[in-house]
């Protein structure tokens, strides 16, 4: 599974932040900037799990009524997104803050604060797999250690911009040697079989999507058709994207990811 | 003559160390947020914009700092400064979050964490809990090889209920204090993960963690940590039913506390309150008189009142049951919405009903049952339902029987021992 460039969309008015935001992109991101909310739909409906939304969440509204609906519309339609808010921070709109939380805005950017180049980067990266991890924070049992947490946390952000195991030991700063040992102590599977999972669970999170067609979702996980896509859930989840699709695709799949951990578990209390 | 060398050798070594990263978020949707849950107007503002600017600050290189914010960034955190009237004790710290905002290339990372832990420190007393954890992961964030500092957050996130967090943050503290010689956050930390598991049930693991604590604090002569792992391990033995492995404990950690050590009293209460759970009553009643005069804050004294009431009917003093009950019913009524009144109240019941007073346990279970519901503690709802059914068996029996309440089990060598204990918190109680 390969996936390209990383989208950078922006829906904003102020047109120098537009530019600091250009600059910012550089060589890393394909900078896009759209003129309007129908657009910004059009561009994420096609964009990979990896694409990053900054949007002004007045657009188009006038502030006193707090965000735009078109925002909220856009999270509904594609939850899986990571969407930025870039706003001017105010004690009178911190109410606004609380609603595009719940929105499921991944971050905010402050305008005239925090919008210079080197924030901004911090800012990208920090919210790198956000919505993924978000999910599996809901779904993993309250008695998950923390060390397996961190991991699996850790494979969320390196599947969600199309890495690979090396970039998961460089992403916990270890040797790929120690990263298996840690796996192993963590009750995970190895690397590479954790990975292949969470590019299962982004997938299906994607799935969920009422926004996306399941065409769309293979285009966006990197697979030529919605061919390679079945066969990979098949696999591991015994189910087409389409089935997984009508029962609910990341709690179907996340069931089975966490009866595998459960196995991996026990396999590890029969040995020791 | 020579001078003895007082300071511990530093440990060295060439050897490579991974620190296991931690849990940077909880529940919330992005940084900062849980400070917009529990802090309004102006204050808020500044402090989520603070708190995102450490963090971003933090993890920035100190090379790439200079432009890290916008030129207006310090005069817009000031006019929210004065704006938000802030208490004394937070202009310091928040000064000099602002002037780090406004010149990041000259701001120095202990001044920054000490900021943290300060605004950590005042949310924490304000029961702003989110706030506390936000601020202290910010100091860890600014000092990345400070075990104490990593160890501050797991000790918040704990109390918040958020385990996974605080295990990671625990385990950062471990092989911080390894790495750099900080013993005392070492075995802190390891006391720590010993709670956290208790707190999940897992009392093997608990247990475990403990005696590792025991072992570090003992090999670095950290008396006052070793008394305290032995106070957490006579706790996971008495809620293990091993009731000789659990006095053994209690008597160590009596031995290494002292007479001064701030947890004195809470061992002394806990210790008590495990002789009246085993029914030994005398003992436990001497001590929990000695203790009550040591209870400054109105919730404790009541608290205390009621495990007398317990303990007297247990050890069949009559007078002293009935002297001490309307003490403590009417501490309960005095503070309607304290959190301990529904275990006030059990407590009361379960006294009354071992003296036979029926009438007086039905009214102490209804008020239990009440208050109970009303917090939503279910486990104490849960027990007082299970007491008020025990009740109504017993008094049914007793009326067709008409016989005798139960004795009191004989207290053996806990006499000794709460003895010791009672002499001990008299003292410190002279000596203050």
């Amino acid at each position: 599974m390969k996936i390209g460039a990383r989208p950078l969309l922006v829906l904003h008015s102020n047109e120098s932040f537009r530019e600091r935001v250009r600059k910012v992109a550089g060589k890393e991101y394909t900078f896009q900037a759209v003129p309007d909310w129908p657009s910004l739909e059009e561009a994420v409906r096609d964009s990979p799990p990896s694409a990053l939304v900054v949007v002004n969440p007045y657009e188009d509204v006038n502030g006193s009524t707090g965000p735009s609906p078109n925002l909220k519309t856009l999270l509904v339609e594609f939850p899986s997104t990571a969407v930025f808010a870039a706003l001017e921070i105010k004690p009178n709109r911190l109410e606004d803050l609380r609603t595009l939380g719940k929105w499921g805005v991944v971050q905010v950017i402050s305008i005239a604060h925090d919008d210079t180049p080197q924030a901004m980067v911090q800012r990208f990266r920090a919210a790198q797999g956000r919505p993924l991890k978000a999910l599996l924070e809901q779904v993993l049992p309250a008695d998950t250690p923390g060390r397996a947490r961190a991991i699996v946390d850790a494979a969320a952000e390196v599947v969600a911009v199309g890495g690979h195991g090396r970039d998961l030991a460089r992403q916990l700063r270890l040797s790929r040697r120690t990263l298996l040992r840690w796996c192993e102590r963590a009750e995970l599977p190895p690397p590479r079989k954790l990975l292949a999972w969470m590019r299962i669970l982004l997938a299906a999170e994607l799935l969920d999507d009422p926004g996306r067609t399941v065409l769309s979702v293979a285009h966006a996980c990197g697979y030529s058709s919605d061919s390679g896509l079945r066969r990979v859930t098949q696999k591991f989840v015994g189910a087409s994207p389409t089935e997984l699709r009508r029962r609910g695709a990341f709690a179907r799949s996340s069931k089975v990811f966490l009866e595998v951990l459960s196995r991996y578990r026990s396999a590890n209390a029969t040995a020791t | 003559m020579r001078t003895r060398r007082l300071t511990p050798p530093v440990r060295r070594t060439t050897r490579r160390w991974r620190t296991p990263p931690a849990i940077v978020h909880g529940g919330e949707a992005f940084e900062g947020a849980a400070v917009l849950e529990e802090v309004q107007g102006p204050l808020g503002a500044l402090l989520f914009q603070g708190i995102r600017d450490v963090y971003a600050w933090g993890i920035t290189p100190p090379d790439d700092r200079a432009g890290l914010f916008g030129e207006r960034a310090e005069d817009e955190a000031l006019a929210l400064l004065r704006a938000a009237e802030v208490e004394v004790q937070l202009e310091s710290p928040l000064m000099a979050l602002v002037r780090m905002a406004g010149s990041p290339e000259a701001a120095r990372e202990e001044q920054v964490a000490l900021a943290c832990q300060h605004v950590a420190h005042w949310a924490d007393h304000q029961g702003l809990l989110g706030t506390a954890i936000a601020f202290a992961q910010g100091a860890a964030v600014v000092l990345p090889s400070d075990a104490s500092a990593s160890y501050a957050v797991g000790r918040l996130a704990r109390r918040r209920a958020e385990h996974a967090r605080a295990e990671t943050w625990y385990r950062r503290s471990i092989a911080l204090g390894r790495q750099t010689g900080d013993w005392t956050s070492y075995a802190m930390a390891f006391g720590g993960l010993g709670n956290l598991y208790a707190q999940r049930g897992n009392f093997p693991a608990a247990r475990r963690f403990h005696l590792r604590s025991l072992r570090a604090a003992r090999r670095h002569s950290l008396r006052a940590l070793a008394g305290s792992a032995l106070h957490d391990l006579f706790v996971i033995a008495a809620e293990t039913g091993q009731p000789d492995e659990a006095e053994r404990m209690a008597r160590e950690a009596y031995a290494l506390y002292g007479p001064d050590h701030a947890r004195l009293n809470h061992l002394a209460a806990d210790l008590a309150y495990f002789w009246m759970e085993q029914g030994r009553f005398a003992p436990a009643l001497a001590v929990f008189q000695a203790l009550v005069h040591h209870m400054t804050r109105h919730e404790d004294r009541v608290t205390g009142l009621a495990n007398i009431v317990r303990a007297a009917a247990g050890a069949g003093d009559r007078r002293l049951f009935a002297q001490t009950w309307d003490e403590a019913w009417d501490g309960v009524a005095r503070t309607p919405g304290a959190e301990n009144g529904a275990t006030v109240m059990l407590e009361l019941a379960r006294g009354a009903a071992m003296l036979g007073e029926y009438d007086r346990a039905d009214r102490a279970l209804e008020r239990a049952l009440a208050i109970g519901a009303d917090r939503g503690e279910h486990k104490t709802v849960l027990t007082a339902e299970a007491v008020l059914d025990e009740v109504r068996r017993t008094r049914a029996a007793r009326q067709r029987a008409a016989a005798p309440p139960p004795a009191p089990v004989p207290a053996g060598e806990a006499d000794g021992f709460a003895a010791d204990l009672v002499r001990t918190l008299n003292s410190s109680l002279v000596a203050r």
